[in-house]
């Protein structure tokens, strides 16, 4: 009750705050919102609003008000998009990824934006967003110059970030027993797979007299976990598949798993392959490794069967643990590997997230001002920060959030409100037109987790324990060590724009690299479970024999031209 | 006083004459053969209308879903992207069929499609024998509780299946430790991540939940049986086994016939469900029927008009085999199927 009370004042007042100081948020003035509709934001791999715990969520109402609204929220998968595409009965607001654009366009399902620069779509066509603009309008249009997408989270110039409070991704360990082997320092795979025999050591079975393994990988997201895991230790960004991958320095596009004119470069994918060989000879692996799917890695995790992990599945875990025991030290944490994920530079949004307006719309005006509010300072700031109470202005005139926020956060007892509050929410925080670390009008971060006196405090009990012991401020901290060390880089040189500039790939091509794919997933076994050097690069030679026997060398030219004139014209525009 | 003769046998074909006061009068003219012909075929015809507006339902389901779907064929001429109007596309021609020629994965998902569907087709004698068995079974809740506990892994889905068997089957799974608790073998072999296991261990999921359900048709067709049949039979001094294999075995066959020819036309048609959720890297050389691999060229990669083209020689294979096993049955049993 008390938290419904606070709700509502805090929307109202968020509401109020909205209307008389109208901060960041280019108000219409031929909006006519007078009409109550519904508006239906599509997307692949969005959760539908039914299933999201605390919906709809301050932000949402918020935005519900302001527009007079209802928002919902539809799943869509390939097959149930396609569908929608081709009956012309799409929801008024759709997020698509590249296999759709042209589809998208060549079949008039989009509104162009540019027929309301001047009236509805303000946010979307200020300055700032006008390199992100310029892009989509050269690559996204399929030729025809104009805008009809938008991405999310654009950086702008002169943002200048942090590496945030702990790190998303690196070599992932189990605090208490990485702690109770004396917290060896891990700069390689060689060091992690030492810590991981060491744990595995001490901690051989769970409380349950279940087998513990090092890690397993996520099979039901092909190779992703193999040249992820790759990625990171090498310093590498993959493209879509895995089958290239992007140098995150020098911004070079390599073949990934076919790498015969690349032989004196260890690749993401070949690193990842190895790690998991040389996991498999040490008897860490588990033995399930090439069966398991997402929901298994969960499941496993929940149960303790895991010392370590390639992603992000520990999460459940975690909260599982800090539930029962707010004070836990028994939590994942992440350690720096040679790329850290961090201070990435979208200057044109994150590629493979494109958010048009509907033709088929019945409300495309409104579709058009909601589409166009997702990509304010407003709403950017609403979603990561909590609307306007959950963080105020101080006395020095800069916003910061507030105890109570904070608090929220971390306490399990509070995890309704924290659902109801809308911060972080995964579908409205993949929409929002702003990074993290842009500066708002105000002069705070979009993110206000994100300053630096915020940092420290929303730490978990392990990762408190983690600074203390390693001697920490905030656990990213290992990061900026290992970048100013030189052992380390950061996201900061790499141009991801390029991947949002490169032409589509041609229906042979992809072909050959789905082709491509289902072989080396079919080689993981020969892979991994080689016994020795020379089984291994004998099981090698026959992907890379097979590979090129499926027209591998007709998909590296195509793909090193379309990379290397997708980065001239990026440079060009630049 | 009236006097009724029957004027043409005693039904009264033509029509009854009556006299009155002596006269001869024709009371009622009965209709000629023609017409009551006409009248009989009519309620006939009535009858077989009522029949055939019952089936309307179905033949309209059928329509909608076995024949407007063929329209889609169209879609294998075309380079089709969707969102856009089919006849804005790309007109390809024969190309995805050409294609399919060049396509080494077909061979490899074809072969084994083939194997499936083989030891499908040698399997399909065993909801047969297991309603034979069934019926056996004298005590009537045993009988049931039988019938009802192999009949619902039919209802069970594919991903309940999948879960089941990987808590029973992975590594760690309680039937793939148990050897190893019980000393028989050192060390656990998962069934799910063994190559050579692909064939029989899917088979026999399939089996395990389609078996009851497969029954069902042959237990009616014991219900249906005569009992003087049974009773000859004993009289003879047939005991249990003899009259299953004299009796109820051979008023089966028809029924066996019947659907192993209609399985036939199903020859390549496994479906894809389960094989997706079993497959992994190293059961997917055996495990990618030919269903599976247009679901992944048609649905997962996009490509569909691939797809289509490789359903549409999938299906005339069917058609094909469907005509040649009606043909046969035809030579063997004097009588055609369909």
């Amino acid at each position: 009750m008390k938290a419904k009370r606070l709700l509502a004042l805090l929307s109202a007042a968020a509401v109020a705050s909205g209307t008389f100081t109208g901060y960041g948020y280019a108000e219409e003035t031929s909006a006519d919102v007078s009409e109550h509709v519904d508006i239906t934001i599509g997307g692949i791999n969005l959760s539908s609003s039914d299933s999201v715990d605390g919906w709809p969520s301050e932000v949402v109402q918020k935005l519900e008000e302001k527009f007079n609204v209802t928002l919902k929220i539809k799943h869509y998968d390939n097959e149930s998009l396609n569908l929608d595409l081709a009956g012309g009965t799409t929801c008024d607001i759709v997020q698509i990824n590249d296999d759709h654009i042209e589809g998208v366009i060549k079949g008039k399902h989009a509104v162009n934006l540019e027929d309301y620069q001047d009236t509805l779509a303000a946010n979307i066509f200020r300055e700032d967003m006008s390199f992100r603009n310029s892009i989509l309008k050269e690559f996204k249009s399929n030729g025809e110059g104009v805008q009809y997408f938008v991405t999310p989270r654009v950086t702008f110039g002169d943002t200048e970030a942090n590496y945030g409070t702990t790190l998303n991704y690196g070599y992932i360990v189990r605090w208490d027993l990485y702690k109770a082997i004396g917290c060896p320092e891990i700069n390689n795979d060689e060091d992690y797979i030492e810590a991981l025999k060491a744990m595995k050591e001490i901690y051989p079975e769970t409380e349950d007299g279940l087998p513990v393994y090092a890690l397993s990988a996520y099979n039901d997201s092909q190779l992703h976990a193999y040249f992820f895991k790759g990625c990171l230790a090498e310093g590498y960004v993959n493209l879509e598949g895995g089958l290239y991958v992007q140098n995150a320095e020098t911004n070079e596009l390599l073949p990934d798993i076919y790498d015969v004119d690349n032989p004196e470069v260890l690749t993401p994918f070949w690193s990842g392959v190895q790690f998991f060989n040389q996991l498999y000879r040490e008897g860490l692996l588990d033995p399930d490794c090439l069966i398991t799917k997402g929901e298994d890695l969960m499941d496993k995790y929940t149960k303790g069967q895991y010392l370590g992990g390639v992603n992000g599945h520990f999460s459940g875990y975690n909260q599982a643990q800090r539930t029962a025991d707010s004070e836990t030290l028994k939590e994942f944490v992440i350690l720096p590997s040679k790329l850290g994920w961090a201070n990435e530079k979208n200057l044109a949004g994150w590629f493979g997230k494109y958010y048009f307006v509907s033709s088929h719309s019945e409300n495309v005006e409104r579709a058009v001002m909601v589409l166009d509010y997702l990509q304010s300072e407003e709403f950017s700031r609403d979603i990561d920060s909590g609307i306007e109470g959950r963080w105020t202005i101080g006395e020095d005139g800069t916003p910061a959030l507030t105890e109570d926020t904070i608090s929220m956060k971390n306490n399990t007892e509070r995890q309704d409100e924290w659902n109801s509050s809308g911060i972080r929410e995964g579908n409205m925080a993949g929409m929002c037109g702003e990074d993290y670390y842009n500066v708002a009008s105000d002069g705070g971060l979009i993110n206000l987790w994100y300053e630096e006196e915020v940092l420290t405090s929303s730490m978990t009990a392990a990762q408190k324990d983690m600074c203390e012991t390693l001697n920490l401020s905030v656990p990213s901290d290992l990061l900026k060590n290992h970048v100013e060390a030189g052992t380390s880089i950061d996201l900061g040189n790499c141009m991801n724009v390029i991947q949002l500039a490169l032409e589509t790939t041609p229906k042979n091509i992809v072909r050959i690299d789905s082709n491509c794919e289902e072989l080396a997933m079919n080689a993981l076994p020969s892979l991994i479970q080689a016994e020795t050097d020379e089984e291994f690069a004998a099981a090698k030679a026959a992907l890379l024999e097979e590979l090129k026997n499926a027209g591998a060398e007709e998909s590296v030219e195509w793909w090193t031209n379309a990379w290397a004139e997708a980065k001239q014209a990026i440079e060009a525009l630049q | 006083m009236v006097d009724e003769r029957v004027g043409r046998g005693k039904a009264g074909h033509r029509g009854t004459a009556v006299t009155e006061g002596g006269k001869w009068k024709a009371a009622k003219k009965l209709p000629s053969i023609s017409e009551r012909r006409k009248k009989m075929a009519m309620k006939k015809s009535k009858k077989q209308y009522k029949l055939l507006w019952m089936a309307l339902p179905f033949m309209l389901l059928v329509l909608l879903f076995n024949y407007v779907p063929i329209f889609g064929w169209i879609y294998s001429v075309y380079d089709y992207v969707p969102g856009v109007p089919l006849f804005e596309c790309d007109f390809m021609g024969l190309e995805y069929f050409k294609l399919i020629l060049k396509d080494g994965n077909i061979l490899k998902a074809l072969k084994n499609t083939i194997i499936f569907a083989v030891i499908g087709i040698c399997l399909t004698p065993l909801p047969m024998l297991f309603a034979i068995l069934l019926n056996e079974v004298k005590n009537g809740p045993v009988r049931k509780f039988i019938q009802t506990f192999t009949t619902l892994p039919n209802f069970i889905s594919w991903v309940i299946i999948f879960s089941l068997a990987f808590a029973l089957f992975s590594t760690d799974g309680i039937l793939t430790t148990l050897p190893v608790k019980l000393g028989i073998v050192d060390k656990a072999q998962s069934v799910l991540s063994s190559k050579e296991s692909v064939y029989w261990f899917q088979t026999f999921l399939g089996q395990w939940k389609s078996l009851g359900w497969s029954s069902i048709i042959y237990l009616a067709a014991i219900a249906g049986i005569d009992q003087g049949l049974y009773e000859a039979a004993r009289v003879d001094g047939a005991g249990h086994f003899r009259c299953a294999l004299h009796v109820t075995l051979p008023s089966m066959i028809e029924t066996y016939v019947v659907l192993f020819i209609l399985n036939i036309g199903n020859f390549l048609n496994t479906g894809y469900e389960q094989y997706m959720l079993f497959k992994n890297s190293i059961t997917a050389p055996n495990i990618e029927v030919l269903d599976l691999y247009v679901y992944r060229i048609g649905l997962q990669n996009m490509d569909y008009s691939y797809g289509v083209a490789i359903s549409i020689i999938k299906s005339v294979v069917s058609i094909t085999l469907v005509v040649i096993a009606n043909l046969v049955a035809k030579k063997l049993r004097g009588s055609t199927v369909i």
